[in-house]
């Protein structure tokens, strides 16, 4: 590679992992703006239209994961593209077409009235009961359609890249299980992580593909008839997994960079193809503790659905998060930024999924009561979503040798105290049993959403200062620079 | 404050929140003290690995033992028929609950206390969430205390078993999103 060809390669590369990094995480914040409001009318701040408040509901949740996921999914490209060749081409493509969904749900929920949530639980997306337009569902699944496509590319291309350079059992750990792989076809943690987060989330992706071609089809031709409990299996499925990915690779990101900080080695070994092999069962299992209360499913899918959710924290707790405290334990470290908001983001995953056992494990107590939405806002908005802004400044840093500010700081600490705050309130209100997803509270538990939102605002101005920094640190960037 | 010591839910409740807060101060704690260690740094990362992965296996076993519990405890409490109807002697007072947008239709409006019933719950149009609310002696008691909860789906009985301990007024609250009037989908009943 020459000069010129050398430069124009690594703007691309920067461009792929920065630009997306940098739309996406401007869109998060768009969205968790959405949600804000939301939170802001609960608390009788401000009073919005039930309506409205769901189609906010629909933007807020769909666009806060969707968003979160690209983010991830470019970091994640960024650090495994120093150990594989990761197609840029089909990066651009991906991000392409997420662009055009993402045009046209926010087009569909704002213009078209759509509001199901998410989890679009069939049959709701066609019997609104006059709140949304015929063509909105409709809209609003092909949008969904094109996003799974795109994040089955990626996936592809992950298990592509590595199954060339490692072959496909060597990559996904199963040779170091069974005690037959060769020192130099052991791919290192981010690639093996990265692959076996490929493998299972693209079986949801097929979920996903299956129901949304069904639901597709019944809104073709209503008289086309589909099982309840069976469309709920495939939508839960599909989008558990999807959002446990999220985090799946943010763990692949964090095996990859905080040696960098530690200065010490995290190798893969047998006890880390364990443990994620074993992950992949455990999260598959779990989906199961959506259903708790749908009565009629098989008690077996019950018993598993609880089983797989204890299951889940043992690879998560005992291998990769101790894992990274041994690492970081005396290693002389500096607390930079990057690697601080990743091991936050670590601590989110921690607590969150702790949270989130809990509600598998007791979930007659607690289903569909805040105490849900405090789990996974726990997760997402202080874990994940800090892990993928840590990994954005690290490349800023790599990339442009950008320097710590003390505005850093206060963003991400005013992003920790509002988002706890926020998440806290979220778990008191579920554990007095406030029901969730209300747009106007139940009478008497108004208080839990007002003090949140003090806390939710706090969230705003730490994101708001993140995203600045973020998209100041950019400017520092050479290659994107030209 | 009407605070029922019988109702199930409120003691689950109770300790998961405990437990939430516990775990939160414990693992931030963790997170803490291994944040402020890393200073100064241990050349010989075999010092460090060989106790942590002593520590490690001790905390496997130890989380071993308390996920074997704890899925014990949630499987011998888990709220279905089958085990449900084990559980209960005589037969069980039964009430058909249908979830419409955006109401309930019961066909008793008086149910006993003491004694098991068995709601039939069914929905006619989209999935809704059928939470039963205890609101006190008189209905005084403006935010409900959660008793028990099962899902509304069309074409699906769901058979929830509850022995009512407290006589007052109870109200149905929705607790599956279900469209626009979601969270204005409520319905009251009495326990005599």
């Amino acid at each position: 590679m020459d000069v010129a060809d050398r430069s124009m390669y690594e703007r691309r590369v920067s461009g792929i992992a920065l630009g997306y990094g940098a739309i996406t995480l401007v869109l998060f914040g768009v969205t968790v703006f959405f949600g804000v409001i939301m939170r802001t009318s609960q608390g009788e701040f401000i009073s919005v239209r039930p309506d409205v408040l769901y189609e906010f509901m629909t933007l807020h949740s769909i666009g806060a994961g969707g968003s979160l996921m690209a983010g991830v999914m470019a970091v994640m490209w960024y650090t495994l593209r120093k150990h594989l060749d990761m197609s840029m081409n089909i990066m651009q493509v991906v991000f392409g077409i997420i662009g055009a969904a993402v045009v046209t749900i926010v087009a569909v929920t704002l213009l078209g009235y759509y509001g199901t949530g998410w989890t679009f639980l069939y049959p709701l997306p066609f019997k609104s009961a006059g709140a949304w337009y015929d063509f909105a569902p409709g809209m609003w699944l092909l949008a969904l359609m094109c996003v799974i496509f795109a994040f089955a590319m990626s996936w592809i291309d992950v298990i592509r890249a590595a199954s060339k350079k490692y072959g496909f059992s060597n990559a996904m750990g199963w040779t170091l299980i069974s005690g037959t792989a060769k020192p130099e076809n052991v791919p290192p943690p981010v690639v093996l992580i990265s692959t076996v987060t490929a493998a299972c989330g693209l079986l949801s992706l097929v979920a996903g593909f299956i129901v949304v071609s069904l639901m597709l089809i019944h809104w073709a031709n209503p008289s086309y008839y589909l099982d309840y409990l069976f469309i709920k299996n495939l939508i839960y499925y599909f989008g558990h997994i999807v959002m446990n990915m999220i985090m799946y690779m943010c763990a692949a990101i964090v095996y990859e960079l905080m040696p960098i900080y530690a200065n010490r080695p995290w190798k893969s070994n047998k006890i880390v193809a364990i443990s994620w092999n074993s992950a992949f069962v455990a999260v598959t299992l779990a989906y199961w503790h959506h259903l708790l209360q749908d009565f009629p499913q098989p008690l077996i899918f019950q018993f598993l659905g609880v089983f797989g959710s204890y299951m889940a924290a043992f690879p998560a707790t005992v291998v990769t998060i101790t894992g990274t405290l041994i690492l970081i334990y005396k290693s002389g470290m500096k607390w930079k930024v990057a690697p601080l908001y990743m091991y936050l983001g670590l601590m989110g995953w921690a607590i969150g999924g702790f949270w989130a056992v809990m509600d598998a494990g007791f979930n007659q107590a607690v289903h569909n009561t805040m105490y849900v939405p405090s789990h996974f806002h726990t997760y997402l908005l202080v874990g994940a979503a800090f892990i993928f802004v840590g990994g954005l400044y690290h490349i800023t840093e790599e990339l442009g040798g950008c320097r710590d500010t003390f505005e850093d700081k206060l963003g991400l600490w005013t992003w920790f105290v509002g988002g706890y705050g926020f998440v806290l309130w979220f778990m008191i209100s579920g554990v007095l049993g406030t029901p969730r997803r209300y747009a106007v509270q139940m009478p008497g538990t108004e208080i839990y959403s007002t003090a949140a939102v003090y806390f939710a605002w706090t969230v705003v101005f730490g994101l708001l200062i993140a995203i600045a920094r973020y998209l100041t640190r950019l400017q520092s960037v050479k290659p994107l620079r030209g | 404050m009407v605070f029922s010591k019988e109702v199930k839910s409120v003691r689950t409740q109770t300790w998961i929140g405990i437990m939430s807060v516990a775990s939160l101060v414990a693992i931030a704690g963790i997170f803490l003290k291994v944040a402020m260690s890393t200073q100064p740094r241990e050349e010989n990362y075999e010092n460090i690995t060989k106790p942590g992965y002593a520590i490690r296996r001790k905390y496997f076993w130890a989380l071993l033992i308390v996920s074997v519990v704890c899925l014990v405890i949630s499987v011998i409490s888990f709220p279905y028929p089958a085990i449900m109807e084990a559980k209960i002697t005589g037969e069980p007072v039964v009430v058909k609950a249908t979830g419409f947008q955006f109401g309930w239709e019961l066909d008793k409006d008086v149910l006993p206390v003491g004694k098991p019933v068995r709601f039939d719950v069914t929905a006619k149009d989209v999935n809704h969430g059928f939470g039963i609310y205890y609101h006190g002696k008189d209905g005084s008691l403006k935010k409900g205390i959660f008793v028990a909860q099962t899902q509304a789906m069309p074409d699906y009985i769901n058979k929830l078993y509850v022995t009512f301990k407290d006589p007052g007024v109870y109200r149905i609250w929705c607790l599956e999103y279900c469209g626009a009037a979601h969270h204005i989908m409520t319905y009251e009943f009495r326990v005599e």
